[in-house]
């Protein structure tokens, strides 16, 4: 790109008269001449169409992209996909846009200015791929040298790139969402089921009982269909939600509830269907170890009555016992959860209340069942570890992690992450100083309290941040590196939450990528090539690539090479569900469902979900109970800055019941200060009928304050803002093995702005 | 006639393509000093003629000190690239095209066309969309030393070939949107460099344009007269 004092028209075509004419002049080369070879040039390219998953959310649906001229056209679903059946969702088709965004990330960028904070402009200067990985590595290896690994922070996706470069390094510390998402699931469906479960067999399900369940309000198309399916062949579903979502609109019943008393709900139900042996004893007796105990099962739950739970819940003892009932009646019935909802971790008490659903569950018989929760299917694709096999990797210098992981047992066990307690801990140097952070596909907006993740940022020495848009994490960073979007870079992607068989989905790039973006799993191996060069080598000790790992990975997994599959979209080993084949073989290998919880009393850990209450109730300082949800056509803070979805969802607002605005002098679309203990937050106020009294509901994803985003800056306000972080100690205190940071666990006032 | 529109067509090629550099990002600009030498002197000789007179814009160019490479490095990073607050000024021609201000539009696609039908496309090095403005003034530095190639040749019905090309590229793309882009320089930039450069790109695109049309009508009226 260098202004070379070039000819490159003058070449094929000068003769020494123009060249005397005109002299020697300097071009900038940003056109080349097409090779004659190439025969005519096309003026008018036909549309190409390409296979490839998209990356919006983690369900990655197969997608087929229409591209002319090298420019995206449209794209649509791809019909054999398992998650996508050929839908999309709007935030889906949306995506197409994300390469063309104006205001992405173009080139590395250098920061200037060194003072850093909200507001604060970092002063960019573009420089090149080689000086920007020069200097990150550089300085992270002083870092390292002079304050050792472990002060080098990873919050980042941990991909098999990342945790190469992280365990290499040597650092404890793999910072991950998992405690605002999804904790409470993976941990308790591990040590009670032995597994993470994905999938629902809706349309075969009689019975859906939803705590809070609202997936296909949430656009959802890999669960969104299969429901659908189940709702067109009449099984019956049961809401519980404080609020009327999409979803409640679709049930036979909506059931109102106290926010974050599902637990009582669902211990009066086990109370109910053990007290009337309404279970399915067979398979309780064979596949859980509820005949090991039963005394004490029956003796722990005899008082969860339904008046009991009634007098927490604000739902009628009658409904509990009659939805109990049901329940176990009119199976096939299914109580289905994901991410977060009511036992996601949102709650003090969540991972109890997910340990009480996987219990009601298995007493009706539904987990590998048919109509039920079945376990997945998934594909071996040979890790960069089994690919190409890393020299040992060095012990860190402590086994303690910035986040408090080590101090949690079974959480540590799995391999997923907190975000809860790291402001606090970088802030208080517990257990030690951090000095230096890797940003990659994280933004301080997803963390709870995130202002406070500012200060704790601001005092690291260097951050490196890898993203694709100007985010809130891009503004705090030393060196900024483009990546590319999901359509410009190659990989797969395996169908784990509908991996009804063993399928594979392509991801290639449909275009060349824009500007001079790089692909993250490139630049983390340039980083390591840079940093810990034996780690990032193959056998014969020449450097490994993404694409030779990706070819090698392909071929060992599935016997297909990239340009295969991305010729197909598609790799699948179709084969029938077999109804309660795993939990079989699990049986015979001694394995059962843990109704009574062996491991989390070995842990110290309650065995049965016993009452615990939320966190936080209404107080006279702050007497609503907070309610978070997500827009359906948004993806949390990474699509708020798309303009196609902000014309269909242009900001959050504060949904309040009408006779609660009135009692606070609120009227409909008036800007309010909502605030709770840990701060506050200016938002319009929509008034609607369909929310309990005593409740305010905001919606995820907004309140970007990074003034980059062209689009996103400034709409609406940051639901995290009002949710308070957490230490470790609060986190061992309340007994939780999960690490849940209790997102939802929050009382607000409001107040006219 | 022939040889004049020789060296006319070699000076505005000059010209364009010491624009396209000073409006390229200067990261990787080895020297900025030479293309504005070279404007002044191509404009010097052209200045003959009456479509191009020395303007106000063209002494604040040439008067431009020698910038702080960084200082200049951060202002075009700050103005095109990215910044905080968004960068004012995107210096692709789809953005201005509509409210929305986006990528890869159909000024793109246009200007794709254009280049296509004239054997180019874009380089593997520089990594900008089509409608860069810097690529758009490279594309004109492309038609006009053609131009200059016919006439040397004494192939005038090429050479109006290319000259018929180059109003229709400035007027489509250049004459309408290099004004807007200037605009939002002359009311974001921190520093005068950039406001005197988009201020000389402006009015030498509209020098230019005036003399195009006129060329482009009058000799092709007049085709014995060479």
């Amino acid at each position: 790109m260098a202004a070379e004092t070039r000819r490159e028209f003058l070449r094929t075509t000068a003769s020494a008269g123009v060249i005397g004419l005109l002299g020697e002049k300097a071009v900038l080369n940003a056109l080349k001449l097409i090779p004659p070879a190439g025969g005519k040039p096309e003026v008018f390219p036909p549309l190409e169409s390409y296979y490839t998953s998209c990356g919006v959310c983690h369900s990655q649906c197969g997608i087929r992209v229409y591209v002319r001229n090298g420019i995206i056209k449209f794209l649509e679903g791809n019909p054999g996909d398992l998650h996508s059946g050929g839908k999309i969702c709007a935030k889906g088709i949306a995506g197409g846009y994300l390469p063309y965004a104006p205001d992405r990330l173009k080139y590395p960028l250098k920061r200037t200015n060194p003072e850093k904070g909200i507001d604060v402009d970092p002063k960019w200067v573009t420089i090149s791929w080689d000086e920007a990985l020069d200097t990150a590595a550089g300085k992270l290896n002083e870092i390292k040298e002079k304050y050792g690994p472990q002060s080098i922070i990873f919050i980042s996706q941990p991909t098999s790139f990342v945790e190469r470069l992280r365990k290499a390094l040597g650092s404890p510390n793999r910072i991950t969402h998992h405690d605002t998402c999804i904790i409470t699931h993976v941990v308790v469906e591990k040590f009670t089921i032995g597994a993470k479960l994905w999938i629902y067999d809706f349309p075969n399900s009689k019975y859906i009982l939803c705590f809070g369940w609202d997936q296909p309000s949430k656009g959802k198309v890999v669960l969104t269909r299969r429901f659908s399916e189940a709702k067109r062949r009449g099984a019956k579903i049961v809401v519980v939600n404080p609020l009327v979502t999409l979803m409640s609109s679709q049930a036979d019943e909506w059931i109102s509830i106290v926010p974050g008393t599902d637990l009582a709900f669902a211990l009066a139900m086990i109370n109910v269907i053990l007290d009337e042996n309404l279970y399915d004893k067979d398979y309780v007796e064979k596949y859980t170890n509820f005949k090991d105990y039963e005394d004490e099962i029956r003796n722990w739950v005899k008082d969860y009555t339904p008046e009991w739970a009634s007098s927490i819940t604000g739902v009628p003892a009658e409904t509990i016992r009659r939805i109990a009932r049901e329940f176990a009646t009119s199976k096939p019935s299914v109580i289905p959860i994901h991410k977060r909802d009511p036992p996601g971790p949102n709650y003090a008490n969540s991972w109890k209340l997910c340990h009480a659903i996987i219990i009601l569950n298995a007493l009706v018989g539904s987990i590998d069942n048919v109509g039920g929760w079945l376990f997945t299917k998934g594909v071996k694709i040979p890790s960069l570890d089994k690919v190409f096999p890393p020299p040992s990797y060095p012990e860190p210098p402590t086994s303690e992690d910035i986040c408090g992981r080590s101090k949690l047992p079974l959480l540590n066990k799995v391999k997923l992450g907190i975000f809860s307690t790291l402001a606090n801990n970088i802030l208080s140097k517990n257990p030690y100083e951090v000095k230096a952070a890797i940003i990659y596909k994280y933004n301080i907006l997803s963390f709870p309290n995130p202002k406070k993740l500012v200060e704790a940022l601001k005092k690291l020495d260097f951050i490196v941040s890898i993203d694709i848009l100007p985010s809130e994490a891009v503004q705090m960073a030393d060196i900024v590196l483009p990546d590319c979007t999901y359509l410009e870079r190659a990989g797969y992607s395996v169908r784990i939450f509908n991996g009804w068989y063993p399928q594979v989905s392509v991801i290639q790039p449909v275009i060349k990528p824009m500007f001079d973006c790089r692909s993250a799993d490139w630049i983390f191996c340039e980083l390591g090539r840079r940093l810990v060069p034996d780690y990032f080598k193959k056998q014969d000790g020449t450097f490994f690539t993404p694409t030779e790992y990706l070819e090698a990975a392909l071929r060992n997994g599935i016997g297909l090479s990239f340009e295969d599959l991305a010729q197909r979209g598609l790799w699948s080993k179709p084969g029938k569900f077999e109804p309660l084949m795993t939990l079989e073989s699990r049986a015979k290998a001694g394995k059962r469902i843990q109704i009574y919880g062996e491991t989390f009393k070995k842990y110290g850990y309650d065995p049965l979900p016993s009452w615990q209450p939320r966190k936080e109730k209404p107080t006279a300082e702050y007497p609503l109970y907070l309610i978070i949800t997500r827009p359906p056509v948004h993806r949390h803070t990474k699509t708020t800055d798309n303009p196609h979805l902000l014309e269909l969802y242009p900001e959050n607002v504060a949904v309040i019941h009408p006779e609660t605005a009135e009692k606070f002098g609120i009227r409909d679309l008036e800007e309010v200060w909502v605030e709770s203990r840990t701060g506050r937050i200016k938002i319009k106020a929509k008034l609607f009928e369909g929310i309990r009294k005593d409740c305010i509901c905001v919606s995820h994803g907004f309140g970007h304050w990074s003034k980059g985003l062209i689009y996103g800056y400034g709409r609406g306000a940051n639901d995290g803002d009002l949710i308070p972080d957490q230490t470790v100690d609060e986190i061992i205190t309340r007994g939780d093995p999960t690490g849940a940071c209790c997102m939802s666990d929050v009382c607000v006032k409001v107040y006219k702005a | 006639m022939t040889l004049e529109m020789l060296k006319v067509s070699g000076l505005r090629s000059h010209i364009y393509t010491s624009l396209a550099i000073l409006m390229a990002n200067p990261a990787n600009i080895a020297e900025l000093e030479k293309p504005i030498e070279t404007i002044s002197n191509a404009m010097n000789e052209l200045s003959e003629l009456p479509f191009f007179r020395p303007t106000e814009c063209l002494g604040f160019l040439l008067k431009e000190e020698k910038e702080d490479k960084l200082k200049l490095m951060v202002e075009y990073t700050r103005l095109f690239v990215t910044a905080h607050p968004k960068a004012p000024c995107p210096p692709y021609e789809s953005v201005y095209e509509s409210e929305d201000r986006l990528l890869m539009r159909n000024s793109t696609l246009n200007v794709l066309d254009f280049y296509r039908k004239f054997g180019l496309s874009l380089s593997d090095t520089f990594k900008e969309p089509p409608d860069h403005i810097a690529t758009e003034l490279e594309f004109m530095h492309f038609l006009t030393f053609k131009e200059a190639e016919a006439w040397r040749d004494n192939d005038k019905p090429k050479a109006l070939q290319f000259l018929r090309a180059e109003a229709d590229f400035t007027l489509n793309h250049l004459s309408p949107w290099v004004p807007v882009l200037q605009k939002c320089v002359e009311n974001h930039s921190e520093i005068s460099f950039y406001r005197s450069t988009t201020c000389f790109l402006r009015e030498f695109v509209e020098m230019d344009t005036s003399f195009i049309k006129w060329a482009a009508k009058n000799l092709a009226d007049n085709s014995d007269s060479t």
